[in-house]
């Protein structure tokens, strides 16, 4: 091995270590939910962090409503509760309930505008029990100018609570105040079968990390998962 | 030896007022009872005397005396209120309470000395403890009622009379203060006696027959005699009322709520006094032209906390607007011992059953309570099968988490209502779909597979279902209605796309 490429491992097994990114003395990691998808766990270091604000983004058909399922799944299977604010009024209980949700355990709000769903997610942090907050940002209608001092009470809102709050829209929208962002790229669609019997198979996504503000960077910031 | 304490206020009615509504403190204020313009003054503020108006004036006289004058109409609620609320500042040391007719409340304070130092400690906290809510009570300590009225009133602020020196204390006092009949009033002016000592020195047995039942009476009263000692203990009622009347209609919401949460606050006070909480709310407004409407809010759990009946209250009102202007409010808190919430060392706590209650109310006020709850799946064969229940807290779990590995599944955004579509085909295959917002020429299709039912009712749907893929990038799931569902008596049927998979 090269001096150079040693050097270069060395610098790269430095950088993994909490803290010595940005000269910060290390802090403690947030608790994390344990999403049940393996590549999904490693790429998140654990899981969805609580008391944080992750920015779901990408085209539709990407894939973001299933990776909010999934999370969605993973509080539920842990008897917690979750909140879905979904202004477009688009939550289908049938696939969500075969995702493995426990629908019992959503409260689904559906208010009438983008800014009444930040207003409502507040409402719900405010409530202080519920681990998930997913407010569904998708489309149009949504708020070009949120002023910074909304994203700023529902972060704190969230981390005082210790909720996991989780915003899917088509491109970054909270700007600073999110944790974590990550894109959902639609890689492929498979049909199975014959083309005059096609039935819709298998859709595989490639999730990238494109923000971290939680630790270390990962060595691989995208992951790919497959979904049927 | 029996000891009672007795709270008195000077002027109960006003004090009830300017509890309610402290802006009126230091203003020229008279309450009128009756339907105007024959509504009589019963009682007028001191500022109010300073300019003339005196009580049994008209409400248009007084007007006339001094224009600037507040005449505000008499609610026995508001007082009864008040008094109610002497009695509960009193029952803070001991059970044995009772309210006069007048407002004035007793407190049979015998054996204190293990709650305070001194008698003189315990009337001045009492007197502190009701000066917190407003009200500013004259306290007295004697070894009767009597005794213990007369110390309130004639003490100034807060007056003990040992047991050795009540006769002394009385024999100072006018006979008025004894509410002596007129005709025996007017005696015993003749007599030269205008003490309460001087009519104790009398011989009984002649006062007695000359001024007659009333002068025996206030002779007992003289010497200290009689059944004065004995208390009628109050039944703490279960409701905690709290009221106001206003003299003109508030007909928004804002001004309203800034009178509710005053109620509230005064309510929630009395509650903690009795260390209670409330279990149901009932809001009675009272509209301009007589009719009153009542609303009865439950919480989640019983609370004793503001912000949390405040939210509820201010859902409610927002959600059902009265429809007219206000002139006065009620409300009337049913009591209940507060439940401790037992925690599950094992699971996620969700939010409390009154947090989650309040945050429902707010939700529903946001957003319309049809557009918040828990979502359902339908037991149907139609493709649109989600509704939603009212969301309550599900009960703890039984069992470990379920930690499995788990493969995601595709997820479909529905589309409410379904989106129309223009559809083109060519060779008898979907060449190009276009929607409001999307559309693109089909890569690739999967279907179509038809389903229909409900055909024995007035809304049956038979449709085929097609799963495509645009070069917009989407993943749609589109349909061709049936021709009933499509209700087009031309014999077309549409194409509609009900959800995108993501």
């Amino acid at each position: 091995m090269s001096r150079g490429s040693a050097d270069a491992s060395a610098l790269r097994d430095l950088l993994l270590v909490p803290g010595i990114l940005r000269g910060l003395a290390a802090r403690e990691s947030p608790a994390r939910i344990p999403t049940g998808v393996d590549a999904l766990d490693a790429l998140l270091g654990g899981g969805l962090p609580r008391g944080a604000l992750t920015e779901i983004v990408g085209r539709p058909s990407a894939g973001r409503t299933t990776l909010a399922c999934t999370f969605l799944r993973a509080v539920t299977a842990h008897h917690a509760l979750a909140a879905c604010i979904d202004p477009h009024d688009t939550l289908d209980a049938s696939h969500t309930e075969s995702a493995g949700v426990d629908l019992s355990r959503v409260l689904w709000v559906r208010p009438r505008t983008a800014r009444d769903a930040l207003r409502a997610a507040l409402h719900v942090l405010d409530a202080d029990g519920f681990a998930l907050v997913l407010v569904d940002l998708d489309g149009a209608g949504v708020p070009g100018v949120v002023p910074a001092s909304v994203w700023m009470r529902l972060t704190r809102a969230a981390l005082r609570t210790r909720t996991a709050m989780v915003v899917l829209a088509r491109e970054n929208v909270a700007g600073t105040f999110a944790a974590l962002r990550l894109e959902v790229e639609r890689r492929q669609v498979v049909f199975d079968g014959p083309p005059s019997h096609a039935l819709l198979g298998a859709v595989t996504s490639a999730i990238h990390l494109r923000k971290s503000k939680l630790g270390a960077p990962v060595p691989h910031p995208a992951v790919t998962v497959a979904r049927s | 030896m029996a000891r009672i304490a007795c709270l008195w206020m000077p002027d109960l009615s006003l004090a009830a007022l300017v509890r309610t509504r402290p802006e009126l403190g230091d203003a020229a204020v008279a309450i009128a009872e009756g339907r105007a313009p024959q509504s009589v003054l019963r009682a007028v503020s001191s500022r109010g005397r300073t300019a003339g108006v005196r009580p049994g004036m008209t409400a248009a006289q007084a007007r006339a005396v001094w224009d600037a004058i507040v005449v505000v109409p008499y609610d026995p609620e508001t007082l009864r209120a008040a008094a109610e609320t002497l009695a509960d500042v009193a029952a803070t040391f001991g059970p044995r309470v009772e309210v006069d007719g007048d407002g004035t409340v007793f407190l049979d304070c015998e054996g204190s000395a293990a709650l305070c130092a001194s008698e003189r400690e315990l009337a001045t906290v009492l007197a502190a403890r009701a000066a917190r809510h407003g009200l500013a009570a004259r306290v007295g300590v004697g070894g009767s009622k009597l005794a213990a009225r007369l110390a309130a009133r004639e003490g100034g602020g807060v007056h003990v009379v040992a047991a050795a020196a009540e006769a002394a204390f009385l024999a100072a006092l006018p006979i008025a203060l004894l509410t002596p009949a007129a005709e025996t009033a007017e005696a015993l002016a003749s007599w030269g006696i205008g003490r309460i000592g001087q009519l104790a020195a009398l011989p009984a047995g002649a006062a007695a027959h000359r001024l007659g039942p009333d002068g025996a009476r206030l002779l007992r009263q003289a010497r200290g005699g009689g059944d004065d000692t004995l208390l009628v203990p109050r039944a703490a009622p279960d409701t905690v009322v709290e009221a106001i009347a206003l003299e003109y209609g508030v007909d928004r919401l804002e001004p309203l709520l800034f009178v509710v949460r005053r109620l509230l606050d005064q309510a929630v006070a009395r509650l903690a006094l009795r260390g209670l909480a409330c279990a149901e709310l009932a809001v009675t407004l009272e509209l301009d032209g007589g009719a009153t409407l009542t609303r009865r809010i439950v919480p989640g759990a019983p609370t004793a906390e503001t912000k949390t009946l405040f939210v509820l209250v201010r859902a409610h009102l927002e959600q059902h607007p009265p429809g007219a202007a206000i002139v006065g409010l009620r409300l009337a808190a049913l009591t209940t011992r507060p439940r401790p919430t037992q925690l599950d060392l094992y699971r996620p706590n969700g939010p409390s059953a009154v947090a989650l209650a309040s945050t429902l109310a707010r939700l529903a006020a946001l957003c319309g309570p049809e557009r918040v709850g828990r979502p359902l799946r339908v037991d149907s064969h139609r493709p649109e099968t989600t509704a939603v229940a009212a969301f309550t807290a599900p009960p703890p779990a039984s069992g470990a988490p379920d930690t499995a590995a788990v493969q995601p599944r595709i997820a479909l955004r529905a589309f409410r209502p379904p989106a129309d579509l223009e559809v083109f085909e060519s060779g008898g295959r979907l060449a190009y779909v276009r929607g409001r917002g999307f559309g693109g020429r089909v890569v690739r299709l999967a279907g179509p597979w038809r389903v229909c039912g409900e055909w024995w009712t007035s809304d049956p749907y038979d449709r085929e279902y097609y799963d495509v893929e645009l070069t917009d990038g989407g993943l749609y799931r589109i349909y061709r209605a049936g021709l009933r569902e499509s209700g087009d008596g031309g014999g077309r049927r549409r194409w509609l796309a009900d959800g995108m998979y993501d």
